[in-house]
């Protein structure tokens, strides 16, 4: 399919050279690697793009252009002396602004800390200057990893200028969305990938808690943040993930797991559950979804209902991480500086936490556990199962379980884009990008993109 | 004149910030009492005896001055605590990190 899309690249390129803007890394990286295009005239062209678009997006809190020319210009000489990394290289990516990069402002999306510069590099982006990635830009988030607004102006979708992004990856997802980057790092501790990916339109990979290392990255919570990654389709999700998982001495949190992904697997082998009870109310996307299921049966895939288990409300657990990572803004009147300052916000929702008492923190810890080991009697069951990206109670569960999910886009509704989750067990990563690829690319959705 | 009411001003303004200081210093130092620890309580949906109240109350005093103590020592974002999650249940196979991608 690569070979014969670019067999007349040359007459592709003179024609309709805006259209890389939609490749997927997989494409790009065959044009490089090929040497039809070189990672500097690629960079410059997003580079442009970001410049152009982000007065009506507001992606961006940070260019980094005088790093990515000199890492697009290393590519081309290791790529023409035949030093080739592997699919990244060479390609412009852009980073959520809770990643520290040396020499460049990491601002937490934040007023207290937009001056902020953090003179090291998060495992993240040195995993990825590794594979020859380019950092482009640092992109927004909302403040302190919650919404879609942060010290500038609010992130857009793309799809509609008028309404924001969703967040807190905001600016990862608005810029993949609008062809500005052709994937961006988020990260999710209780919605974070999964909602702006739903917005804008991307696909987005949730990680298995303790795969991705989180040196480097903004702490909010230390027992339910991830780092992941947001593309364009589900296997650039799985070529962005085997670059940036894996060991890192400096976070002693990541648990050593296998990451397995067969690109040629048939993922009708394995045993598909999907919420039946959540897929049968009346909520926004039941239409999109329901249609997905109709199509994914009609390929032969075999769906068995399932539910998930009672799960008690653990929102404690992150109010009080949260307010501890951010203490030093309750005590000293920081927090004022905030943007947000309604009750549903961070100042108020620190200020709150101060009034639970460990012990309580440490039961809803226990019954969390006792959430995991009913979660693990639903994946006896099932390797992955399917659920609405947004109304049930499988993002709240799984992101306090730590278990992965892969989120894309199934359809429009009134002209934004509508998104399908499907969720697998711990670590098993591989499995689920299989059943999501094989069903994304018997679709057109990811295909489609918002005029700017 | 205007020397005189500016001088007044300052001093009125000194002596505002020298009683609210002492207020907050002494919110901090002041004895915690059974109303405290009844308040308290009803925030956090616990019932307790007049004597069990009466026994707690130089413990609550001893770990206000540990919390005072802790905050002064100010931890930055990237100091984590000394308890680490893990998903992994007793039991649960993990394959060995090994990349495969094919």
């Amino acid at each position: 399919m690569v070979q014969s899309r670019f067999a007349g690249y040359e007459r592709f390129v003179a024609q309709n050279r805006d259209d890389l803007a939609w490749y997927t890394v997989r494409e790009l990286a065959e044009l490089i690697r090929s040497k039809q295009i070189s990672s500097e005239e690629l960079t410059r062209f997003f580079l442009d793009r970001l410049k152009k678009y982000d007065p009506q997006l507001h992606c961006v809190v940070t260019l980094t252009e005088d790093l990515a020319m000199e890492q697009a210009k290393r590519a081309d000489v290791e790529i023409k002396a035949g030093k080739y990394r592997g699919l990244l290289h060479g390609i412009p990516y852009g980073a959520k602004d809770l990643l520290a990069a040396r020499k460049y402002k990491t601002t937490w999306g934040s007023v207290p800390y937009k001056d902020q510069v953090l003179d090291y590099d998060a495992t993240v982006i040195k995993k990825l200057e590794a594979a020859g990635a380019v950092l482009c830009a640092k992109l927004t988030m909302g403040e302190l990893a919650w919404g879609d607004v942060w010290f500038g102006e609010m992130t857009r979708n793309p799809w509609d200028t008028k309404t924001g992004s969703s967040g807190s990856s905001a600016g990862s997802a608005s810029s993949v969305s609008a062809g500005l980057l052709p994937f961006a790092i988020g990260t999710e501790t209780l919605g974070s990938i999964v909602s702006p990916s739903t917005v804008c339109g991307t696909t987005g990979l949730r990680p298995s808690y303790g795969r991705v290392s989180r040196h480097g990255a903004m702490a909010l919570s230390w027992s339910m943040d991830k780092i992941g990654p947001i593309c364009r389709s589900v296997e650039d999700c799985a070529i962005v993930f085997q670059a940036i998982q894996g060991a890192d001495p400096m976070d002693v949190s990541l648990i050593p797991a296998a990451f397995h992904y067969d690109a040629n697997f048939d993922p009708r082998q394995l045993k598909i559950g999907y919420l039946k009870k959540d897929f049968d109310r009346r909520y926004a996307f039941h239409d999109q979804d329901s249609v997905a299921l109709h199509r994914m049966r009609e390929m032969g895939f075999k769906l068995v209902p399932i539910e998930l288990p009672p799960s008690p409300d653990l929102s404690i657990i992150l109010s009080a991480e949260s307010a501890a990572a951010f203490d030093e803004l309750t005590l000293s009147g920081k927090d004022d500086l905030m943007r947000r300052q309604i009750k549903n916000a961070w100042p108020n929702s620190f200020r709150e936490a101060r009034f639970i008492p460990a012990v309580e923190y440490l039961q809803a810890n226990r019954l969390r556990t006792k959430l995991m080991q009913e979660m693990q009697k639903v994946f006896q069951e099932v390797d992955v199962y399917i659920n609405p990206s947004w109304g049930g109670r499988s993002l709240n569960i799984t992101n306090h379980t730590g278990h992965p999910c892969v989120v894309i886009p199934n359809g429009f509704r009134n002209g934004r884009p509508t998104s399908l989750t499907f969720t697998g067990k711990l670590f098993e990563e591989g499995k689920i990008l299989s059943l999501a690829k094989v069903y994304q690319e018997a679709t057109e959705h990811h295909k489609q993109h918002p005029q700017l | 004149m205007d020397r005189i009411r500016k001088s007044f001003r300052l001093f009125l303004l000194f002596v505002v910030i020298f009683v609210l200081g002492a207020f907050t210093g002494q919110f901090f130092t002041d004895k915690i009492t059974e109303a405290d620890v009844r308040g308290a309580a009803k925030i956090f949906g616990l019932e307790m005896s007049q004597s069990e109240i009466d026994s707690l109350l130089p413990g609550l005093e001893d770990a206000r001055t540990a919390y005072l103590a802790h905050r002064k020592m100010t931890p930055s974002n990237d100091l984590g605590p000394a308890l680490w999650f893990n998903p992994v249940l007793p039991g649960m196979n993990v394959s060995l990190p090994k990349i495969v991608m094919t």
